[in-house]
């Protein structure tokens, strides 16, 4: 595959989506040859506004990245009414137009330097633009045809009613193509989504609807104007990103602490995280949890610091179930101390308790991560790194013997399936 | 729940009277039932409908903004509803602002009473003031707002009162910090100004831009320009947050990491304390100083991969077991390279054993060869070092410890670490924060009755740096496969 394309298999989500946004702009298109463009100085200014925006992406944690100008702009174009006191002309297929364009400029610099693009996330930024500016551009034709300006309140609902009803869509897609890409259930990734359209998604749609209603007056300044709090907004975002990325690294680099000390199997935390979040991913856990269930496998052997002497192997599985109860708690103590990652500690405090106990029902006080975690590391401490099939099939079924108390069957069979596809590497 | 002292009671009782009183007024005027025949004063009170609106719309963002506020928890110095109450004066005028500036009472219902009454009296006194001074300077509200003499007569007012609004604010509060928490006015007013002025300012601009897109027919307009800075302060609360947990969770990583080494137990903390002296006082950036904090911090990590009988070990070290301490921060360094934000500080970690005169280790360094980092850690290090207590000698004293540097000045630190060190205790006394009762025991016991040499004491590391090609034959003589620990 090209490296301009996402080197993974295309999820039929994925595909939807490109092929749908490409048919409207392509009709678009084909609709503006035979149309006149109106108001040119006004397409260039705000697409010029959306290439920038594009061009200045931020990361974000999971992987992908988010553009809140672009969509800004591009929202603020397809709603723009009166500008500067004349009200405009222009039709929704040039706000398609003009919008892919800009946003596909603003993503040529990271095609060329083969930076990773999301094509189904612009595809679907630009349906997004579409669906609101064949809603919203006319009624506001009928508005202002009917020669009568609509009361003040009036514009803006509609734009909020349509922005957010667009935005629920955006977001049901959105989830769609996440469960397909990251094997996850599709109402966890809805959730993920839903919960991501309240913070910068809030400041995206009231800072299009803005200035839209701001150029009215103030013309083209709108745009640089109300531009500054998403501005802002983008770069705390941004070193949000960063000190994420870096504490990740670190809590990485620092779970190798048993590794150097010869407490654990070289390795060993990063691969008991990695299939935990495969794991995790397919269980339905949101992102938070995985975020919490990744730092919690990368330092689930950091109480084994306290032992006088290391286990052998590092293999915590082949200790007693006091023995394990101790390194957990201790290690639970030692992330606690930090105040700030509560949840993390509290999933390792119980990674070495069994799933339930003889004559007793399942023990629902005890996290799913961690009884993911008992599970995974139980799996890794018996087939290592190893890709030899007949080793990673006696593990399993080692784990399979003690179903009954020490590992959940569902966690077991999930890890099956995952260990089944997978090609985790000796890292 | 604290018990409040009098003074402070009595404080804000008096406030909250004032304030009642000013809503009294309002309420009345707003009624109708006062009128006034100024006509200056006559036109502050605008017509039923606006009042409607401003109450309808202004004061649910209030509420907005004051519930934002108390799930803050960084400290950031302004609540967005000063914006807010100051774009209510501009549309509505002192007496609508006032009672839009009561709304706060509704937020925040858990909160001890006396906090919220002082919070509402404070909302309320400060529109009310920031109002009336508008009215005076001759302003006049948005539905008036006209190009011709904006400055003049919208500019000007607005800049003025919003000072004053300021003052007012910043007065009240110190009251309650005098009686309640019996901090200087002085310390207070500090805290209260400084480094806000550009907040003030973007505020000021933001009270005022609402108020612009009200007078051109667009309330709603002006309620949404409140939401991308709610979300953009949100951000950067997240970005807080995340920092103060990936903060935590070095300190406290290390930490555990320390548990192997009884003697460095709060060692790390106090070297990267001294290094972020020595490097505040040389100016380095703020960013590089952070780093180096860090740097400073996990100076040590790489101890891990020393055996804990070596570590512990009394009395001398042999050759082979001096060479495998030697490790140490090229194990650290290893372990740390994948955090890419961490880029200098890793030089710092893998260098902080070298000296100037190149009989350091790893790599044997000679003065400027070694990372600026490095050679402000190595400082630091052994300062902190001399300064705690060992089973084979008590703390030296500050001064004694400076006096010890200085002498290794030029042969094994830089100098000018050395200076900048004595210059910044000077404004900094140094506070040895010592390891909790019982640690000392544990480090005795660990021993036995001989003693664990500290390898970053100077005095201790003099004689072993003559033994460097030695402890290097020695390892290069018996290869050390497995720094582990494992061997028993």
């Amino acid at each position: 595959m090209k490296t301009w394309w996402i080197s993974r298999p295309v999820t039929v989500a994925e595909a939807v989506i490109t092929i749908a946004a490409t048919v409207v702009v392509l009709v678009s298109i084909g609709f503006q040859m035979h149309h006149v463009w109106v108001e040119p100085q006004l397409a260039l200014a705000f697409g010029g506004f959306i290439a920038l925006g594009e061009l200045a992406r931020v990361n974000l944690p999971d992987g992908g990245f988010a553009v809140p100008l672009a969509s800004a702009g591009a929202l603020a174009y397809a709603l723009v009414g009166d500008f500067a006191g004349r009200p405009t002309q222009y039709v929704a297929a040039q706000v398609v137009v003009v919008t892919a364009i800009a946003m596909s400029l603003g993503s040529l610099p990271y095609l060329a330097a083969g930076k990773p693009t999301q094509p189904d996330a612009l595809a679907r930024r630009v349906l997004m633009v579409a669906i609101v500016a064949a809603v919203y551009r006319p009624l506001f034709f009928h508005w202002s045809a009917a020669g009568h300006v609509p009361k003040e309140y009036l514009p803006p609902i509609a734009m909020a009613v349509i922005v957010m009803t667009v935005a629920g869509f955006d977001a049901l897609l959105a989830a769609w193509t996440r469960s397909a890409r990251d094997r996850s259930p599709y109402l966890t990734a809805l959730r993920d989504e839903v919960g991501a359209l309240f913070g910068i998604g809030t400041a995206i749609g009231a800072t299009g609807i803005l200035i839209a209603l701001a150029s009215v007056v103030m013309g083209i300044w709108a745009l640089p104007v109300f531009a500054i709090p998403l501005i802002i907004a983008q770069f705390s975002l941004r070193r949000f990103a960063v000190i994420r990325q870096t504490h990740r690294q670190t809590i990485q680099a620092l779970s190798r602490v048993t590794e150097v000390g010869g407490y654990t199997d070289a390795g060993h935390s990063w691969r008991v995280s990695e299939l935990g979040k495969a794991v995790g991913r397919e269980l339905g856990l949101s992102s938070r949890e995985l975020f919490d269930l990744e730092q919690a496998a990368l330092m689930h052997d950091i109480g084994q610091l306290s032992l006088p002497d290391p286990i052998p192997g590092g293999a915590t599985t082949m200790a007693s179930g006091e023995e394990q109860r101790a390194i957990a708690e201790r290690g639970a103590e030692v992330i606690r101390a930090t105040g700030a990652l509560t949840r993390v500690a509290d999933i390792v405090a119980c990674q070495a308790e069994p799933y339930r106990r003889p004559g007793e029902p399942v023990d629902a006080s005890i996290p799913l991560a961690s009884r993911i975690i008992r599970v995974v590391n139980a799996y890794d401490d018996l087939a290592g790194g190893s890709l030899e099939s007949e080793r990673r099939l006696d593990a399993l079924d080692q784990l399979r013997l003690n179903m009954a108390y020490d590992y959940d069957p569902t966690i077991v069979d999930c890890l099956t399936r995952v260990v089944g596809r997978s090609t985790f590497s000796n890292a | 729940m604290p018990t409040w002292p009098r003074g402070a009671r009595a404080y804000v009782a008096l406030l909250a009277a004032v304030a009642i009183g000013v809503e009294l007024l309002s309420l009345l005027v707003v009624t109708g039932l006062v009128t006034f025949s100024d006509p200056m004063w006559a036109a502050a009170v605008p017509p039923r409908a606006t009042t409607l609106e401003a109450l309808v719309v202004l004061a649910p963002v209030c509420v907005l903004t004051s519930f934002k506020r108390s799930r803050l928890r960084i400290p950031v110095g302004l609540s967005l509803n000063a914006p807010i109450l100051l774009a209510s004066y501009l549309i509505a005028g002192p007496f609508v602002a006032a009672l839009i500036g009561s709304v706060d009472l509704l937020t925040r219902m858990r909160a001890p009473l006396i906090k919220r009454a002082f919070n509402a009296a404070q909302f309320i006194l400060m529109a009310f003031a920031g109002g009336v001074v508008y009215i005076a300077l001759g302003g006049v509200l948005a539905d008036s707002f006209t190009s011709h003499d904006f400055a003049g007569s919208v500019l000007a007012p607005m800049a003025l009162s919003s000072l004053v609004a300021m003052v007012v604010n910043a007065l009240l509060i110190i009251g309650i910090m005098r009686w309640a928490e019996h901090v200087s006015a002085l310390s207070v007013w500090r805290t209260v100004f400084s480094g806000s002025l550009l907040p003030y300012l973007a505020y000021g601009l933001l009270g005022l831009l609402m108020a612009v897109l009200w007078s051109v027919g667009s309330p709603l307009a002006a309620i949404l320009v409140v939401i991308p800075i709610l979300v953009a302060r949100w951000a950067y609360q997240q970005y807080a947050e995340q920092l103060n947990a990936y903060e935590a969770t070095i300190r406290s990583l290390v930490k555990a990491v320390e548990t192997k080494d009884a003697y460095t137990r709060g060692h790390s903390e106090r070297v990267s304390r001294a290094s972020v002296l020595i490097a505040r006082h040389r100016g380095m950036t703020e960013d590089r100083v952070a780093l180096l904090g860090y740097a400073g911090i996990l100076h040590d990590v790489g101890k891990l991969g020393v055996p804990t009988r070596v570590l512990q070990k009394t009395g001398p070290l042999t050759d082979r077991e001096y060479a495998l301490v030697q490790r140490h921060p090229g194990i650290g360094q290893e372990l740390i390279r994948e955090i890419a934000f961490l880029r200098e500080a890793y030089e710092g970690i893998l260098h902080h054993h070298e000296r100037l005169d190149g009989r350091g280790y790893p790599d044997g360094l000679r003065a400027e060869q070694i990372p600026e980092f490095a050679r402000i850690i190595a400082v630091a290090d052994a300062f902190d070092s001399m300064t705690s207590t060992r089973s084979y000698r008590g703390a030296r004293t500050v001064d004694e410890a400076l006096a010890e540097l200085d002498r290794h000045g030029g042969s094994q630190f830089d100098r000018a670490m050395v200076d900048a060190l004595v210059a910044a205790l000077v404004t900094h006394p140094w506070t040895h924060t010592a390891a909790p009762a019982g640690v000392e025991s544990t480090v005795a016991d660990a021993s036995g009755a001989g003693f664990v040499l500290d390898h970053d004491d100077p005095t201790v590391g003099m004689s072993v740096a003559i033994n460097q090609q030695r402890a290097e034959d020695a390892i290069a003589a018996q290869p050390v496969d497995e720094p582990q620990g494992r061997a028993s």
